[in-house]
């Protein structure tokens, strides 16, 4: 290959990357779909008055050729044979409540209950219940509470939660972006079923690629997601194996995202405020910083060094984490970033683990003055870890 | 469960039929598909994301408008990018400056960092890249932009331009090699 396409190929991937990525504000999605719609509207009055007629005819003549064709009307409410993911994005926007219940990988039992702020569209308030495993998380937009069974501790913080295992807003939207980039080894089937609880009609997107294998189900009508089942997922931190229950736009109980804690667990309100935690970073920016702090932990998990990494990211212990999986070299620590929703600065991070993968994990790190003393620590992951290549 | 009849994703094509059969749900289905395309194209060209997400907004709302009449022989997608090319085009012409919208901005650092996926290149690497196409000339920004986001031939794009073919390849080819350029200097650096 000539420089000159190693260059045009790199220019190609640099600009279909950026697209990729590229996020829009919900404020331009409003006003321009408004005035689309409008404009839309506008323009369909006129041909429909004056020509109503063959219109009329034409569309009956359409809809014999279609159904003959497809068998089914397309977009006829619970009846429509074609099916957009983009729909399912569409219909995730009216939510203001999602309940969910599931299983982790080891077959646990979870339930999750989000809220949804209006005005962003972001899910800020969450609380996760896997009690029976020492795991509870109730976070809202003024702090959150961890409940780490190991100690029996209750960690307090004025810090959101971002983990975003379970907040299914982020976590539809990501699997909206990854059906988006599939290639032309990846299979995806879709197909419809009927629930046989309640007898509604499904459609079943069943995933399979190199390193996934998922079922999304969503809901004939209402174009939302109602369950979700991974056979195979492409990274170690994801928690939820399945959500079999998602319910929308539910009451949810008063106080759900209060920190009601047991008297007999132990309370440490200095979970993110601790001075001894975190890394010192004395003249660095908040950016070099997140960097440091970001090499410092991954050199700690690959040393084994878990005392270090703890007190790096101190929320909650994650050895468990990578004690199959285990990370062997950093490769690379990539520039932060202001993210919307998120508190901290979130650091790309490349890692290759022991055999052969390489992961991208996104890691959440806050920038701290306490006592005149500048530090950084990490508050947790942002999104799925990525594969980028196998073993 | 039982299994039911197949289902497919839906096309382009069949959102433009739905759009001229008065389906507004199409629309927005539209929207949501190349919204990311159009924002990231208008962002690299004018470099200032208020005013491309005015051009993204202009262009959809004119597009709408058309969308019950509109017959495409090349794809949604190219359809929508060259009239966010030419937006901004025109844009441009009606400024008495003759430099680019605004020069200050740098795109990227407005967007959620690179992701590398599927990729061998680190996501320093592409924002660099990134950085360098958007320091190019216009003229050679928005040929390299047209041919390689767009997927536009270089005869669309020379008509486009009002320009001969060789010239839009000549600026294909000059913009490259200065990509190359600012890009060896980085690395050095």
């Amino acid at each position: 290959m000539s420089a000159a396409e190693r260059m045009e190929e790199l220019a190609q991937q640099c600009l279909s990357a950026n697209e990729q990525l590229v996020e829009t504000g919900r404020e331009l999605d409003r006003r321009t779909l408004t005035d689309a719609q409008r404009a839309y509207d506008q323009s369909c009055e006129p041909v429909s008055r004056s020509r109503q007629p063959y219109l009329a005819k034409l569309a009956v003549a359409a809809t014999i050729v279609l159904a003959v064709i497809l068998g089914i009307l397309f977009f006829d409410g619970s009846d429509g044979s074609a099916y957009a993911i983009e729909q399912t994005m569409v219909a995730l926007k009216n939510i203001t409540t999602i309940h969910v219940v599931g299983t982790d990988w080891d077959g646990n039992r979870y339930e999750a209950w989000n809220r949804v702020d209006p005005a962003t569209g972001e899910v800020v308030w969450c609380c996760i219940d896997q009690t029976p495993v020492g795991y509870r998380i109730a976070s809202r937009p003024d702090g959150s509470c961890v409940w780490d069974g190991d100690g029996n501790v209750v960690r307090y913080s004025n810090q959101v939660i971002a983990s975003n295992d379970f907040r299914y807003t982020r976590v539809f939207e990501q699997i909206a972006e990854k059906m988006g980039r599939l290639s032309e080894d990846d299979h995806v089937t879709v197909q419809t079923e009927t629930d046989p609880g309640n007898g509604r009609s499904l459609i079943v997107i069943h995933v399979v690629t190199q390193v996934q294998d998922y079922r999304v189900y969503v809901d004939r009508e209402s174009k939302l997601p109602v369950r979700l089942l991974f056979d195979r997922a492409d990274n170690m931190q994801q928690i939820a194996r399945t959500a079999d229950e998602i319910h929308y736009n539910v009451p949810l109980p008063d106080g759900m995202f209060d920190f009601e804690v047991p008297r007999e667990w132990y309370r440490d309100w200095s979970l993110l405020d601790d001075p001894t935690k975190g890394l010192a970073i004395g003249t660095l920016t908040p950016e070099q910083g997140a960097v440091r702090t970001a090499k410092a932990y991954w050199q700690a998990v690959i040393d084994d060094n878990w005392v270090r990494a703890n007190r790096l990211r101190p929320v909650a212990d994650w050895k468990s984490d990578y004690h199959k999986d285990r990370p062997a070299e950093l490769i690379d620590v990539g520039t932060p970033r202001v993210q919307r929703g998120c508190t901290g600065l979130v650091t790309p991070c490349i890692v290759r683990f022991q055999d052969g993968r390489l992961v991208k994990v996104e890691l959440v790190i806050d920038y701290r003055e306490i006592a005149g003393q500048r530090s950084c620590i990490i508050v947790a992951t942002w999104g799925w870890p990525t594969m980028l290549s196998e073993n | 469960m039982e299994k039911g009849d197949s289902v497919r994703i839906v096309t382009d094509r069949e959102l433009l039929t739905q759009l001229r059969k008065g389906r507004r749900d199409a629309l927005r289905c539209v929207y949501e598909r190349y919204k990311g395309a159009m924002v990231a194209l208008a962002m690299t060209l004018c470099r200032d994301r208020p005013m491309a997400e005015d051009v993204v907004h202009d262009v959809f709302v004119a597009f709408a408008g058309l969308a019950p009449t509109l017959c495409l022989r090349g794809s949604l997608r190219s359809y929508l990018l060259t009239a966010v090319a030419n937006r901004v085009r025109s844009l441009r012409r009606r400024s008495q400056n003759s430099t680019d919208l605004v020069e200050d901005g740098a795109g990227m650092r407005e967007h959620r960092a690179l992701d590398p996926a599927n990729s061998v290149m680190t996501a320093e690497l592409l924002e660099h890249a990134y950085r360098a196409i958007t320091e190019l000339p216009f003229e050679q920004r928005e040929t390299i932009v047209l041919r390689l986001q767009a997927g536009l031939s270089f005869k669309q794009i020379a008509h486009m331009q009002a320009v001969p073919t060789g010239t839009v390849l000549s600026r294909y080819r000059y913009g490259l090699a200065k990509l190359r350029q600012r890009l060896d200097r980085e690395v050095v650096r």
